[in-house]
């Protein structure tokens, strides 16, 4: 089967902070779509986050979106920008596609 | 030391020993999130409702407007000491105290429920209107806490984040149920209790003691964090509470309240958000160390209010009003 090299941008941000980065990829025109998942926990450099029951206020979320290459390094540098000070990962790796025009 | 031990021996409070005995033999007893959050919509909605209904039955507006005023001075001044004693006791950060006063500025709707529920279970009777002194402390102190921690930055977040925080507040969706409960219970009054009364009456104790077992296996599991948290935060999330407690006894006294309404008051004072201010500071402070301020306000002080806090500032308000 025939496959096409695409990169793939893993974004996990706090809940609240995602519609942001969302409306962000919603404006790049070589985006052609995302999918969000909830995130059960993790832990980084800013501690672990387990879900609170009481608040959601840290709970996070997994953004995946998959484009271009060129696309991808613009859109990695803009959610980096976006993020400043707010916690936050943003990944890109190599991925293949079976239906090119989708991505 | 009655009203202590009846406190202690309620089945609220053991429900919450419970949690917290099953956190710390880590059982795997767990209350499913999604079940959690729903008994929290239903206690604030609970609570909002009676309240409007209470003050649809007595009818005058007037004696609310001052404890109102009070109340919303409290949560915007509340954090002036709260933030001074942290940097007396402790080494955070500036960022990390504005926060955490933020946090002690506001209230925890939690605490008021398990605070009418033992003034119930004593009988005592207290002002019906206190459900929107409630809502009105939620939010001032998040300014206060931001303008603590900011002070001396000259920049400030865009007017894209502006408009967020400002969302964040306004919007928060404990404040909207509590405030739209309560005008519920207001225009539908004793017509509205007598439709849902199975709900919010009868149902209201045994529903707080589930929500509140999941409050102990929460609280069990902030313990791990307290070893690296110091001993300065630690005394600072049981004196800050009393500090609270006793401007709230003083407000509810200088506004004339039942001894019931005046513990309801210096309870408000002595508690901490752990809903609505974590969800506001996560937008306006991201450095801010969100653990520091959970542990305090979760780990701390919501279980020495529930346990110790509230049947003494009962007694207290008992000698100063009754």
């Amino acid at each position: 089967m025939q496959t096409y090299k695409r990169k793939r941008l893993e974004i996990v941000v706090e809940k609240r902070r995602a519609p942001a980065v969302l409306d962000l990829l919603d404006r790049e025109p070589g985006i052609t779509g995302w999918t969000m998942l909830p995130c059960i926990g993790g832990r980084g450099h800013t501690g672990t986050r387990l879900p609170e029951g009481a608040t959601d206020a840290l709970d996070t979320v997994l953004i995946l979106v998959v484009t271009s290459e060129e696309v991808a390094h613009r859109t990695m540098a803009a959610v980096l920008e976006l993020l400043e000070e707010f916690v936050g990962v943003v990944l890109m790796g190599d991925v293949e596609v079976a239906r090119p025009a989708h991505f | 030391m009655d009203a202590a031990l009846a406190n202690l021996l309620s089945p609220p409070v053991l429900c919450f020993l419970l949690g917290l005995l099953a956190g710390i033999v880590r059982s795997d007893l767990e209350v499913p999130e999604a079940v959690a959050r729903s008994l929290a919509l239903y206690l604030i909605f609970s609570i909002g409702f009676k309240s409007g209904v209470e003050l649809a039955a007595n009818g005058d507006l007037r004696p609310l407007l001052a404890p109102l005023l009070v109340a919303a001075g409290l949560s915007l001044f509340l954090p002036l000491p709260a933030f001074g004693l942290l940097r007396l006791l402790t080494r955070v950060s500036r960022v990390d105290a504005g926060a955490i006063a933020a946090h002690y500025g506001s209230v925890s709707i939690v605490t008021y429920v398990a605070a009418t529920s033992f003034l119930s279970s004593r009988g005592i009777v207290f002002e019906g209107f206190l459900a929107a002194v409630v809502a009105v402390m939620e939010t001032p102190a998040i300014l206060t806490g931001l303008l603590l921690a900011r002070a001396g930055e000259t920049a400030g977040p865009d007017a894209r984040r502006r408009r967020e925080l400002v969302h964040e507040i306004l919007a928060n969706g404990s404040v909207v149920l509590l405030l739209g409960s309560f005008a519920i219970g207001m225009l539908t009054g004793s017509d509205g209790m007598r439709r849902l009364e199975s709900v919010v009456a009868s149902g209201f104790q045994g529903l707080l003691c589930f929500f509140l077992l999941d409050m102990g296996l929460l609280v069990a599991r902030r313990f791990a964090g307290f070893a690296t948290m110091g001993a300065g935060l630690l005394a600072f999330g049981v004196l800050m509470p009393l500090l609270g407690a006793s401007a709230g006894l003083a407000a509810g006294w200088l506004l004339g309240l039942s001894v019931g309404g005046t513990a309801l008051f210096a309870t408000l004072a002595a508690s901490a958000s752990y809903i609505a201010v974590p969800a506001a500071m996560r937008l306006a402070l991201p450095r801010a160390n969100p653990s520091l301020s959970l542990s305090l306000a979760l780990g701390i002080t919501f279980p020495f209010n529930l346990v110790v806090g509230i049947p003494l500032y009962v007694a207290a308000a008992d000698r100063l009003v009754g």
